[in-house]
């Protein structure tokens, strides 16, 4: 609770309530869930936010959401993604040892062999199906162009989010998953489940553009980009990704990034020294340098 | 606590309900304020009425922003209906064109001479457009526009209006004007034409291509403008052109009455900026002011700037922000009375009146 109080501005906000967090928090042995999905273009600098946070936490497990990745067509074919899905496994394994995070990481394909979370999978699916309300609320959560696979697959790619969400006490994303989390408090009523809780880390925003950018995308203004997509809007070129950009591309990035004159705007740069800052709790040797 | 005086309660009153009044207007109409721009701009872009309140809403006024910023071309439309002499109402507005001209807009301004006379404000055709020519013209040139960056024409003697007027006009319905409008401001055929495609045309000429085509266009407005602004967005779609932007203005307040706009036709509650300094002096001296009638209750309470028509005149028209801050603030906290702003106020536009008619005999 304390280590929580100590990095409140990495939070966005909680659902349902500040307080229903809290609360829950004060259980023991709370299991907490960040989950994310992939394209091919590897680990971004944000979603080291979101291993680094949960790692604050003693019972957090990182999914890789590989499975629900190749529903997204966008994101390449479905066995490059799943091959990526296990290059990210090794990746974040090594990240773990690197700052000595104390989490665990999984592939949602090997979860979902699971005989009770296909159970529950099935459970949310027709409660979903029985539901024109939560259906209109998940159809809120995907792209125009994706309503009708949705619709098609009987909302397998939500209720599959969902049911494993709900296989935990408490859940770290970005602002974005308030819409699904809504749905899953009235999934989990049906079903007579404890739903989840959850906490949304601030918006990831790109770097390397000015404030023109910002005021011209609203959206992207309140949500941010999907931190874990290095692809999300295109913006791969304007985002740092583990690896791959070089440290040049990183100055030059920062050196162009808008710095907002008020709080309260995005500030892509503030974010990046609060991962920094998180690094250093868990490798106190942690440089500017040395995290990339 | 303080107890305050009636005519002071009176006095916050009117303030209150003409907050209300422009940001229920603007939340009515779906604009967005101003202050999330404001926010992110860099302060060298914030114009002088952005940053003292006097253009207050907008709709998608960010392409304009990106045309500023990243220097490309982009037009602001704002026409005058020559039918009183210029005033300081006229001069709010024009202020904001030269400043976006600073900034690098295209200024257009049309004349709308037709509109006098449909409305019955000229005598003639021929009399609107000597008004126009000869007494508004220079007038709105002495205002400091960038002459190769500003287009002032008399509508009726800008043929191409009326053929893009005509070539619109299946676009538009009557229904359509009146529902923007209101019927009884659609009493003769002319001002049918007029409201409904006439002022359209104007709005949408600079993306003709005899103009470069398709651009940016800015609409600087007061909100009772705004349903014909979404007339013209929706007109603009189908012609393949670029919606116009909207950039929502407060109107310079009546000398007499908060509540109401500086009006052309009512002398009394107007400076014009050909008024002679004893007229000056005594409209300014006459004027409504934000401050209680008791000396003692003023230095008490103080006065409420925001609803003092004397106090407006500096607001939207004085050049340094500091010396604007500092009169609000002295005024405010009654440490300055009423008949020091006025004589602070009166020598100020004076000056600025009489600057502005050696502009137009030096022209």
């Amino acid at each position: 609770m304390k280590i929580l109080k100590q990095y409140e501005h990495l939070i966005h906000s909680y659902f349902p309530s500040k307080r229903a967090v809290f609360d829950v928090l004060k259980k023991p042995g709370v299991n907490i869930l960040y989950g994310e999905t992939h394209d091919l273009l590897g680990i971004t600098v944000d979603s080291l936010k979101y291993y680094l946070f949960v790692a604050l936490f003693p019972d957090s497990t990182i999914l890789i959401a590989d499975t629900a990745s190749t529903i997204n067509q966008s994101s390449g074919d479905g066995q490059t993604i799943l091959e990526e899905g296990k290059r990210r496994l090794v990746q974040i394994q090594e990240i773990i040892q690197t700052y000595h995070l104390p989490v665990r990481v999984q592939l949602m394909s090997e979860l979902f062999k699971e005989r009770h979370v296909q159970d529950l999978i099935e459970q949310v699916q027709r409660v979903v199906a029985a539901t024109p309300e939560i259906q209109s609320m998940l159809q809120k959560t995907v792209l125009q162009n994706r309503i009708r696979q949705e619709d098609k697959s009987a909302y397998r790619y939500a209720a599959e989010a969902i049911a494993t969400s709900l296989l935990f006490d408490l859940k770290v994303g970005p602002p974005r998953e308030r819409f699904y989390d809504e749905a899953a408090m009235l999934i989990a009523t049906a079903l007579k489940r404890e739903c989840y809780k959850s906490i949304y880390l601030t918006p990831t925003y790109p770097l390397g553009l000015d404030f023109l950018y910002f005021l011209l995308h609203p959206e992207i203004e309140e949500f941010g980009l999907t931190p874990y997509k290095a692809g999300s809007n295109k913006l791969q070129d304007y985002r740092i990704i583990l690896g791959k950009t070089i440290p040049e591309q990183i100055q030059k990035l920062i050196n162009t990034t808008f710095v907002p004159k008020q709080a309260g705007l995005p500030d892509p740069v503030g974010d990046l020294k609060n991962i920094i800052h998180l690094a250093k709790h868990f490798r106190k040797e942690t440089t500017y340098e040395n995290l990339f | 606590m303080k107890i305050y005086s009636e005519e002071y309660k009176e006095k916050r009153t009117i303030a209150q309900k003409l907050e209300r009044y422009y940001r229920g207007q603007a939340k009515k109409n779906g604009l967005s304020s101003l202050d999330r721009v404001k926010a992110y701009l860099p302060d060298e872009y914030i114009f002088r009425s952005m940053r003292r309140g006097f253009a207050f809403a907008h709709l998608d006024i960010e392409p304009i922003i990106e045309c500023i910023v990243r220097k490309k071309p982009f037009t602001v439309v704002s026409g005058l209906n020559p039918s009183s002499s210029l005033h300081f109402g006229h001069k709010a507005l024009f202020d904001v064109l030269v400043d976006l001209q600073s900034l690098g807009a295209d200024v257009q301004i049309p004349l709308t001479n037709d509109e006098s006379y449909v409305d019955g404000k000229a005598k003639s055709i021929e009399d609107s457009k000597r008004i126009a020519t000869e007494q508004i013209l220079p007038g709105i040139q002495a205002f400091g526009f960038i002459p190769e960056k500003t287009k002032i024409y008399v509508i009726t003697e800008t043929p191409i209006i009326y053929r893009f007027a005509m070539s619109i006009s299946r676009l538009v319905t009557y229904e359509m004007v009146k529902a923007v409008f209101g019927k009884e401001s659609l009493v003769n055929v002319g001002q049918i034409f007029y409201r409904g495609v006439v002022q359209l045309a104007q709005i949408l000429l600079p993306q003709l291509p005899e103009f470069g085509g398709p651009k940016p266009t800015l609409i600087p407005v007061g909100i009772d403008q705004h349903p014909y602004i979404l007339l013209a967005r929706d007109v603009a779609k189908k012609l393949g052109m670029i919606p116009p932007s909207e950039l929502v203005v407060k109107f310079q307040p009546s000398l007499l009455d908060p509540e109401q706009k500086m009006s052309g036709s009512k002398p009394n509650t107007a400076i014009y900026l050909n008024d002679t300094e004893d007229v000056i002096k005594k409209k300014i001296s006459r004027a409504y002011t934000g401050a209680v009638s008791s000396l003692e209750d003023h230095r008490r309470y103080g006065a409420i700037p925001e609803i003092c028509s004397v106090f407006a005149l500096l607001l939207n028209h004085h050049p340094d922000d500091i010396f604007v801050e500092k009169i609000r603030n002295e005024y405010a906290s009654g440490r300055m009375t009423t008949s020091e702003l006025k004589n602070i106020t009166a020598d100020f536009v004076v000056g600025l009146v009489s600057d502005q008619q050696r502009r137009i005999y030096d022209s």
